[in-house]
């Protein structure tokens, strides 16, 4: 569903992430972590198609995000740390116009149902400036589900919302996991990744460090500490260790 | 307390200062900075450091007669600062309020900092600006002038650091008012009570004493110059006025000792509204932080490049279509732009304006052709065609000039970059056109018979019509084109806040885009022109004009329509290559 391949971005000589590989599966949910500046946000734009990668290959369900950008793109959803929304359209035309750019045909009711599933329906005539920081994440997160995305990527997505909002949120992603679509969440907030993910990978200087299902990851690092959390996980992957093979 | 202070503004302009000057590595931003700093030399610091002292008069008093110019300057000078200061009074409607930035009053108001000490931060802070206004303002007030340059920049300084004071004084003055039950309306009142007492004293002084003012007076400048001075020198006006002659004086000194003379009582005002504001017990918090949100608002608009309604709250809008899920994707953008221009500026209200003036110009041209308002009216519209196609480009930028702080979240959107570049540029291109369209109907229908000349039949007026008509859409989107050619290859140039260019590279940027724009707009029109010209010319050996300048037209159209399509996709590309990263990073 999501597959990564030497994937590299460099910013004129630094190397923001360095030959990173790696595969998400229907149904599975990938936590990408690591300390301020490893390269998740970078790695999550390229992978969304935002920035173009220096090197390497992105397949977003089969489709080579290089080559086939606009069938890779119809298959995914991104949702930036901060809602990007248009000040000056309305909850309900930010669905109109995410229905047109997708295409997608039974946006209307889709829309109504997300609306509601989303508790925004009574919002739906009022501007973004309207909107609380959580209503915002809440259109946001509206407009990505409109076109029944395959593939989804989440930065910090519990960034702003109250904890109505963070057991919606994690609800939400796992639903979706279950419906068999492919999510990366990058996030700093360990307990989220052991709550909600089934695998991590931990970055560290743009480069992969640690990578598997939580379950191996925990029994990789249990040699040292049979019962290690994720946090001593995390600590002892980022200290000075050599990259991942 | 304060040391904090001025290390938090004096880090801040250090850093500004460097990363203005690391940019300069970066090829476009030298040679910005080179050609904004050749400006700025030639046109301002040039003149004023070669030419000689008392050599030649400055500015301000080649036009005043001998003898007459320093009083006659104090005197509007002092008019001037009475009308500053009287709508500092009148004119500010909520409660006082420093200028702080978010982050200023997230780290300084929890902070165990004294009220009076973010009173003389706030006023640290202004200082850099008014030193750069004082400054600058010497540039042109010491051109020429027999007193030397630093008189002048302490005198502006200590005009424009009164006048500061002055205002925060008011405005808590103003807000200790409202505290105590006096709302703005009785204040304003109050104030302007005071105004009209002082007027009415100096026009029963002026009745009783001056002679007769007759209306011929008026158109005399000579003896309007005499009554000035005369009312000005003597009875009230001079002690109504004297504060604020005061404070003009220092500037207008010859030499050192008349300027220390002047400067004295200057700086005792300067010193009074200093003591009357840090005095002041009146509570800000709650104002500057509002004021603080509204200017980050203010900014976050700008930044997005909704300069319209970065002063005003967002309108809601109908859009103008309805938006279906099918059919091309590139329309939505073209949808939301336009529902953007329509929050910015009325569409339907100057459609409607538009076909009610040209029903009505219609109407009057047929029932009295000859009216000479209706020809006034031809020419005006005449005139405002060619002014909306190089101006419009400008005052609606609901394009990537608008959308480019939202490039990361078009990227993901199912759309090739040519399609979202057209789509951009759909909303303004559109506008323009229709505005372009009605304006040439109205000139078509009310267009002025040439003085001395031939007037034009209306035949011969719907023909040019018509072919400037069918030009005018692919004008306007060449121009947007290259407009959008220079945000895609220097986003930052239309950035503001932290990242922005500012400075001599900013200006100097702002000048090549202009150059640059102008000249490519040549080019691409030269073709163009060339196959107007041989359809037109040649066609004129066998056809009646009415057929030619059509033909021509459409002969223009497709080569301007040609030329837009290879932009199009050439800005495509432009925007698939664009890094926001990259630009974000410097």
């Amino acid at each position: 569903m999501i597959e990564v391949t030497d994937l590299t971005k460099l910013y004129g000589a630094f190397r923001a992430v360095n030959g990173l590989s790696f595969a998400v599966q229907p149904g599975e949910v990938l936590g990408l972590v690591g300390p301020n500046g490893a390269g998740k946000t970078t790695t999550l734009r390229c992978l969304a198609g935002v920035i173009p990668a220096t090197q390497g290959t992105i397949r977003i369900c089969g489709h080579d995000l290089a080559h086939a950008p606009l069938a890779a793109k119809q298959a995914l959803a991104y949702f930036p740390d901060e809602p990007r929304l248009f000040d000056y359209l309305t909850v309900r035309q930010h669905l109109e116009f995410t229905a047109r750019l997708y295409h997608v045909h039974d946006g209307e009711p889709h829309a109504r149902q997300l609306l509601e599933e989303l508790e925004l329906a009574d919002k739906a005539g009022q501007l973004p400036s309207e909107l609380s920081r959580g209503m915002k994440q809440k259109l946001a997160l509206a407009c990505g589900l409109l076109h029944h995305p395959q593939v989804m990527f989440f930065d910090e997505p519990l960034t702003g919302l109250d904890p109505h909002g963070i057991r919606r949120m994690k609800d939400l992603l796992l639903r979706r996991a279950r419906e068999g679509v492919a999510i990366l969440v990058s996030s700093h907030l360990l307990h989220l990744v052991e709550e909600i993910c089934s695998h991590l990978l931990i970055l560290k200087q743009g480069q992969k460090v640690v990578h598997g299902t939580l379950a191996e990851v925990r029994l990789r690092f249990a040699e040292s500490a049979a019962d290690a959390s994720l946090e001593e996980i995390f600590f002892r992957a980022t200290a000075d260790t050599p990259p991942a093979p | 307390m304060i040391s904090a202070l001025v290390f938090l503004y004096s880090r801040s302009l250090a850093n500004r200062l460097r990363r203005q000057f690391a940019r300069l590595k970066r090829p476009k931003y030298l040679a910005g900075a080179l050609v904004g700093g050749a400006y700025f030399w030639f046109f301002f610091l040039r003149p004023f450091l070669f030419s000689p002292a008392g050599a030649s008069p400055g500015p301000a008093a080649t036009w005043l007669p001998e003898g007459v110019g320093r009083s006659l300057l104090e005197l509007g000078g002092a008019f001037a600062l009475v009308l500053f200061v009287l709508a500092g009074w009148l004119l500010p409607k909520g409660r006082a309020a420093l200028d702080f930035t978010e982050a200023e009053v997230a780290f300084l108001f929890p902070a165990p900092v004294p009220r009076r000490t973010l009173i003389h931060g706030k006023l640290l802070k202004s200082q850099l600006r008014i030193a750069f206004s004082a400054l600058f303002m010497t540039l042109f007030s010491a051109r020429g002038s027999a007193a030397p340059a630093w008189m002048h920049v302490i005198g502006w300084w200590l005009v424009f650091s009164t006048m500061e004071l002055h205002l925060l004084g008011a405005s808590f003055t103003r807000t200790r008012w409202l505290d105590k039950g006096v709302a703005r309306g009785r204040q304003r009142l109050a104030v302007l009570g005071v105004v009209a007492v002082l007027g009415a004293v100096v026009l029963g002084w002026a009745w009783t004493s001056l002679p007769a003012f007759s209306l011929e007076a008026i158109t005399d400048p000579e003896r309007l110059i005499d009554y000035a001075k005369r009312a000005a020198a003597s009875g009230p006006v001079p002690w109504i006025l004297l504060p604020f002659r005061l404070l003009i004086r220092p500037m207008l000194a010859v030499d050192a000792a008349q300027f220390a003379l002047a400067a004295a009582p200057a700086l005792g005002l300067f010193v009074l509204n200093y003591l009357w504001v840090v005095c002041s017990d009146v509570s800000f918090e709650e104002a500057s932080l509002a004021r603080a949100q509204q200017r980050a608002r203010t900014m976050a608009a700008m930044r997005s490049g909704q300069w319209q309604l970065a002063g005003q709250g967002k309108r809601r809008v109908a859009p103008l279509f309805a938006l279906r899920p099918g059919g091309w994707r590139m329309v939505a953008l073209l949808w939301k732009n336009l529902i953007a221009a329509a929050g910015a500026v009325s569409l339907r209200f100057w459609a409607v304006a538009g076909v009610i003036l040209f029903i009505g110009g219609a109407v009057l041209k047929t029932v009295k052709p000859g009216l000479p308002v209706l020809q006034m009216f031809g020419a005006v519209f005449l005139g405002l065609t060619p002014f909306v196609f190089l101006v419009g480009t400008q005052l609606l930028p609901f394009d990537f000039r608008q959308d480019l702080g939202n490039a990361d979240l078009l990227k993901t959107y199912p759309l090739r970059g040519w399609q979202i570049t057209l789509g951009e540029l759909l909303a303004p291109t559109v506008l323009l056109t229709a505005a372009q369209w009605l304006l040439i109907a109205l000139a078509v229908v009310l267009f002025p018979a040439p003085r001395g000349g031939p007037s034009l039949s209306l035949v011969d007026r719907l023909t040019w019509g018509a072919g400037v008509g069918l030009l005018a859409p692919f004008l306007n989107l060449s121009s947007l084109l290259l407009i959008n050619a220079g945000v895609l290859w220097f986003p930052s140039w239309t950035r503001t806040g932290p990242g922005r260019a500012e400075g001599f590279e900013a200006m100097g940027q702002r000048m090549l885009f202009m150059v640059a724009q102008m000249l490519g707009l040549v080019l691409v029109l030269l073709l163009p022109a060339l196959v107007f010209a041989a359809i037109f010319f040649v066609g004129r050996l066998w056809l009646n004009l009415m057929f030619v300048v059509p033909l021509a037209a459409v002969g223009g159209a497709v080569v301007l329509a040609g030329e837009a399509a290879a932009g199009v996709v050439a800005l495509g590309r432009l925007f698939e290559k664009l890094d926001v990263s990259d630009e974000l990073l410097t």
